[in-house]
């Protein structure tokens, strides 16, 4: 939080360029379903595209998917820990929904540390096996433990802090992405979710989590309760 | 870099909304800085001193008392598997010192295979407050401390920050009587040297921690609570069992431990019984030499509260993020950053 109006300035030109990018796609979905409508909601409905999509945030986007989840995380929070199999599980079960991880580390520099290096593993394409080894990392994150997660998911650590190293300015990018995307949506903390339009600051069950997709998919721009 | 150059290359686009531009400069400090001013604390900080005038040349006492919401706990100063323990950076005058925080025993809450050490309810920290013997008398001692901590309920956690202050003259070194009560629980539920005795060896894959010195610990309930990360994972099971002359308290299978000095706390159930944590073992070799060890012993602790539970399903879904209400009590950043596109 310290740091959000250090992120302000730097932050700005990527998000006025994402924005400006998104505004500008021809290939926007959200803009092809918002022809009609008033103007603050189509605002409201671009905010929302830039959030499901980002060049740098790990993302798993299965093809005709449906439905976008966006999980705002801290590798050391542990409900982000909790939630980590139900969306494994909401991954499994559900081949049309589009997963974008926004690392968001509230937790400190070991969860800053562990952010960055699971964001870089996916230029070695193996970020889904080591999100996976730093969420069930046992006991506690630090460069040890996240080195041996690193080698648990077959991660190539040499590549990743090369990768580290030249996508810095990325990865800078995406974090601060994440974390004005976080204020945006007035996230205290983490674990945080966006279900298409639907917001759930915090961890939520199976069930839960199912059913909120469900409603994603029958109620996609949340109509029905407002 | 990547990014700038995009922006610079929507250049057409920066023309078009240079009015909205301009509007969103001005307007996004605003918004990002708005949840940590505007958002309550889920715990809540406040700084008390044992003497309003302490005197040169001895120690008195800080405390920082934390408040937290129903539902919520802060983190013990090993905060085990996840979390953070309180943090404070002081500024203080010279010639006057704090020595580290000190915590009362924690509680153990288990979730998603990950075990924490945390404080359940309010707690107290304690400083010691040192001052040098060549402060004048009189002489005004502002005391400042930021602090910052993780909060978190059963679905959530927030890293919170509070900036305290407190201004205190030298002086006789008096007893404030409005902050002794205060002050004499905190010390009360600290962990605190005693009788006990406790070895500690390598039994298998397991540890094996004997404690003499203790009488009447609640056997399924008590746990061993070490001080520093290293030793064992805060999850692994731990067994405690009656010798014939104290307690014997297997760590079952923990993952090879690093070379760290051994300290813990002991927190007993029964409400009259002390909590001791294990004094510093410090091995010159590995494994560890079976060595009798003091084990320090502390005043009553009030009886577990009610557990937290380890399960928690909202069930609620928040509104359509396309029109967001402000959930906290100020303009929704959503709107807010839609409304300031619009040309």
């Amino acid at each position: 939080m310290k740091k959000l109006p250090i992120f302000a300035g730097i932050g700005m030109a990527a998000l006025l360029a994402g924005g400006l990018a998104v505004w500008s796609g021809q290939n926007d979905p959200v803009q092809a379903q918002s022809s009609s409508g008033d103007t603050s909601d189509e605002k409201a409905l671009r905010v929302r595209f830039q959030i499901q999509n980002d060049p740098v945030a790990p993302t798993i986007a299965p093809q005709n998917y449906d439905v976008t989840v966006v999980v705002f995380a801290d590798y050391q929070c542990p409900f982000c820990r909790k939630l980590h199999p139900t969306l494994e599980s909401l991954m499994a079960k559900d081949p049309k929904v589009k997963l974008v991880y926004r690392d968001w580390p509230v937790f400190g520099a070991a969860s800053e540390e562990a952010a960055r290096a699971g964001i870089a593993s996916t230029w070695q394409g193996k970020h889904a096996e080591f999100n996976d080894a730093l969420m069930t990392i046992s006991g506690r994150v630090n460069s040890q433990s996240i080195r041996a997660a690193a080698d648990k998911a077959g991660v190539d650590w040499a590549q990743l802090q090369s990768d580290l190293t030249t996508h810095e300015e990325e990865i800078d990018g995406a974090l601060r992405r994440n974390a004005q995307y976080a204020a945006m949506l007035s996230l205290q903390g983490t674990p945080g979710l966006l279900v298409g339009p639907y917001l759930i600051p915090g961890a939520i069950d199976t069930d839960g989590l199912h059913e909120a997709v469900a409603m994603a998919r029958t109620d996609p721009e949340g109509v029905g309760v407002q | 870099m990547t990014a700038q150059l995009r922006a610079l290359s929507s250049r057409a686009f920066l023309g078009r909304c240079g009015a909205a531009l301009l509007i969103l400069l001005a307007a996004l400090p605003g918004v990002i800085s708005a949840p940590a001013a505007a958002q309550a604390a889920h715990i809540d900080a406040s700084i008390h001193a044992e003497s309003a005038a302490p005197r040169p040349g001895t120690t008195t006492r800080i405390a920082i008392r934390m408040a937290p919401e129903s539902g919520w706990h802060g983190y013990w100063s090993n905060p085990g598997d996840s979390g953070l323990p309180a943090e404070a950076d002081w500024t203080l005058p010279n010639g006057v010192e704090v020595g580290a925080l000190r915590h009362p025993a924690p509680a153990l809450l288990e979730l998603a295979g990950l075990a924490s050490y945390v404080h359940k309810g309010a707690y107290t920290l304690l400083a010691d407050l040192t001052l040098d013997d060549d402060i004048a008398p009189g002489a005004a001692l502002p005391l400042r401390v930021d602090m910052s901590w993780l909060a978190c309920s059963d679905t959530l956690c927030v890293p919170e920050r509070a900036s305290l202050a407190l201004q205190l003259t030298a002086g006789d070194g008096s007893a404030d009587s409005a902050s002794a009560s205060l002050f004499h629980a905190a010390e009360a539920a600290l962990p605190q040297a005693g009788a006990a005795q406790a070895d500690v060896a390598r039994d298998g894959p397991d540890w094996r921690f004997t404690v003499t010195g203790v009488r009447d610990v609640t056997a399924s309930s008590a746990r061993l609570y070490p001080a520093e990360d290293g030793w064992f994972t805060a999850s692994s099971p731990q067994h405690i069992a009656r010798t014939d002359d104290g307690w014997q308290i297997t760590v079952l299978h923990p993952p090879i431990p690093r070379r760290a000095p051994f300290a813990a706390s002991l927190p007993m159930a029964a409400a009259a019984m002390p909590l001791p944590p294990v004094d510093p073992l410090r091995p010159s070799r590995w494994p560890m030499p079976r060595r009798p060890r003091r084990l320090r012993q502390t005043p009553p602790q009030r009886p577990p509260s009610r557990p937290l539970r380890s399960l928690y399903l909202p069930r609620r879904f928040h509104q359509p993020l396309a029109t967001i209400p402000a959930r906290y009590g100020w303009r929704s950043p959503v709107r807010y950053w839609a409304g300031c596109c619009s040309i």
